[in-house]
């Protein structure tokens, strides 16, 4: 969900145009994506884990909401 | 067992490899096809001479009136001009499926008399979709996030060895050694180029996987249209009568004044303009740079070239995955490093095999699993030979020939996971990847007979490099085919 | 050509990191040999000297084939140092039987 809100709300702050920006969001989403998931399932705790991974989500997608 | 960062990567990199493995396996072999899909298209039309005359810009308006025809029928036609790699000129289309192409003498314009098939652009499009449109698309972006996935837990698994072991394989050794080593040295000296593939695959489809819109309205959206992932020929409305083209010389060499001399790749038919395109061949850069012409009377429309930052970033990941600037030695190294990343799949298929078996030999997961990947290893390859014996038996006057050639492949894909699936069901797993390994290195020991066989002018003392090519390695992959059935 | 003088020097690097494992001298039966020591940084210009060639050739493409031929020569490297454990045991073996 996170390389998703990524790519969702990359039009609004990537750079230059719609297009760029968006190809821009893809490409950060799919380095983020692997590196996520090996994050949460490499923590010792699988909360802690979820958490790390839930946050980057819910930076993502305050970007999607509240970017001007 | 203590839980440590290692064994949960080691259960990430087992499971989520051996998921995707299946699949990746056929993706990195189709991958090493689709790298010489122009000569492969070339071997599957034997009839066509090796060596052609010069290129006369001349010769392409010879090519307008099947262009007119094609366009008649709802098609985007598009002419290749000789390069390097491929010394005729080619009028190819898209039929839903695969680029179909029809060779044409260079100088003069006419058509040659080879025979119609699918040729390599099969591979290439079974490399990306599957032959299923978007939904294979999607499925293999996502087998791309599983292989980074793989990749990163395979790292950190094997930080401590990563340069000791970095050339150590010890065939003779205890079996499971042996493709552990087998499995590390087709993968870590092979990392750069693993992870480019995998990274820029993925991001040439990540459309699929990350659409620019939410997933709510993606999903809504497949529910509502059609996808086009079904053959576009009954959507296809025929075009109205068109006009005549204007002369394609000329239009041609206003092109070379923008782009180079011997820069233009291909000229593609719209119905609204001629656009002339820049090879792929020209630099790393997959530029797609293109000038526009009106196809009424050949006058400048316009010159496109995208200069921003991030499309030259994506023009060069897409260039350097299509390496289609690079030349035959570059290519060759882009086949090898793709064969070891199949033999880095096929490898950790078999260790996981290998280490459940004891466990869950008996287990009715555990037998569909072993007779998937026979099917997906040993099958794939068995229908990739099988494709190129149907491409020389088929009779050459069938209709629909190219479909013809594909449903071999398939049928002898299918029949081999249905076999591996029985055999692995009565417990006698070995017989199946026995039988089919020794099958497979028939089909390749006896391709190279075949080939002189039915190629029009074939003789020992005469063999263009196109022909021995793939016959030396179809002769390879069965030696080494014969070999590990010996010692399964 | 650049192809193959690459794939030559990662060769001879690849090799003398391998002449510095203890785990690969063992699995050849192989004592550290003694012209090693003066050599030991010669395994690091190697590939420098490697993708300056490349970069000689045509530079936007140079890590790419550097990188390639790294991977090549891997393979070889560790084909060749199989055989050569393969030819070693059955030699040492061989010897024992004499004794």
């Amino acid at each position: 969900m996170a390389a998703h809100f990524i790519t969702l709300g990359s039009p609004k702050w990537g750079p230059g145009a719609r297009h760029d920006a968006t190809i821009f969001g893809q490409m950060i989403a799919i380095a983020v994506f692997p590196i996520l998931l090996l994050i949460a399932v490499g923590t010792r705790s699988p909360l802690r884990g979820g958490l790390i991974a839930g946050a980057v989500c819910l930076i993502a997608a305050l970007a999607v909401v509240l970017s001007p | 067992m203590q839980d440590t960062l290692r064994t949960r990567m080691g259960w990430l990199h087992a499971w989520v490899g051996f998921a995707a493995g299946l699949v990746l396996f056929c993706v990195f072999a189709t991958g090493c096809l689709a790298m010489f899909d122009t000569e492969l298209t070339r071997w599957c039309q034997p009839e066509a001479p090796p060596q052609t005359d010069t290129f006369s810009p001349r010769s392409l308006d010879r090519l307008l009136p099947d262009v007119q025809d094609l366009i008649a029928q709802g098609e985007k036609p598009f002419i290749t001009l000789p390069s390097l790699r491929d010394p005729y000129l080619r009028l190819q289309h898209h039929d839903g499926y695969e680029f179909l192409t029809v060779p044409y003498n260079p100088q003069t314009g006419e058509r040659l008399a080879a025979r119609v098939t699918v040729g390599g652009t099969f591979f290439y499009n079974l490399h990306y979709t599957m032959r299923t449109g978007i939904y294979g698309e999607t499925l293999i972006a996502l087998a791309g996030l599983a292989l980074l996935v793989t990749i990163g837990s395979g790292v950190i698994i094997h930080l401590k060895g990563l340069v000791s072991d970095l050339t150590l394989l010890r065939p003779f050794a205890s079996r499971l050694r042996a493709w552990l080593d087998v499995h590390v040295v087709a993968s870590v000296p092979f990392l750069p180029f693993i992870v480019l593939m995998a990274y820029s695959g993925t991001f040439i489809r990540a459309r699929t996987l990350f659409p620019p819109v939410s997933y709510t309205a993606s999903i809504e959206n497949v529910f509502r249209t059609p996808a086009p992932s079904v053959p576009e020929t009954p959507e296809k409305q025929p075009a109205p009568p068109s006009r005549p083209f204007p002369p394609l010389a000329p239009i041609l060499s206003e092109a070379e004044r923008t782009l180079g001399t011997g820069q233009v790749g291909f000229i593609l038919f719209l119905s609204q303009s001629i656009l002339v395109s820049r090879t792929d061949a020209s630099g790393p850069l997959l530029t797609r740079e293109h000038v526009d012409f009106s196809p009424v009377d050949g006058h400048v429309l316009r010159h496109v070239l995208l200069p921003s930052p991030i499309t030259h970033t994506q023009q060069v990941l897409d260039g350097l995955h299509y390496a289609r600037w690079t030349g035959y030695g570059m290519r060759w190294l882009y086949f090898l490093s793709g064969v070891m990343g199949a033999i880095m799949f096929a490898s950790g298929s078999v260790i996981f095999l290998m280490k459940r078996r004891r466990q869950s030999g008996r287990k009715i997961m555990f037998r569909i699993a072993e007779g998937l990947a026979i099917g997906s290893i040993v099958g794939f390859l068995m229908a990739t030979v099988a494709f190129f014996w149907a491409n020389r038996l088929l009779p050459i006057a069938l209709h629909d020939r190219p479909f013809a050639e594909g449903y071999v492949f398939l049928a002898v894909w299918v029949l081999s996971m249905v076999a591996g699936l029985g055999w692995s069901g009565l417990h006698r797993p070995f017989q199946g990847w026995k039988i089919q390994l020794f099958c497979l290195g028939t089909l390749g020991f006896f391709l190279t007979p075949l080939d002189l066989a039915t190629r029009p002018g074939a003789s020992l003392f005469h063999a263009p490099t196109v022909f021995a090519a793939t016959d030396l390695v179809a002769l390879l992959v069965a030696l080494v085919s014969f070999q590990m059935a010996r010692r399964l | 050509m650049t192809i193959f003088v690459c794939t030559l020097l990662w060769s001879l690097s690849l090799l003398l990191q391998a002449l510095h494992e203890p785990k690969m001298l063992r699995i050849a039966h192989l004592q550290r040999p003694a012209f090693l020591k003066p050599v030991r940084w010669t395994r690091f210009a190697l590939p420098v000297l490697a993708l300056m060639l490349c970069f000689l050739e045509r530079a936007s493409t140079a890590v790419l084939v550097w990188a390639a031929t790294f991977s090549l020569a891997a393979v070889l490297v560790a084909l060749g140092w199989s055989a050569l454990a393969r030819y070693r045991e059955y030699f040492s073996m061989g010897a024992r039987k004499n004794l």
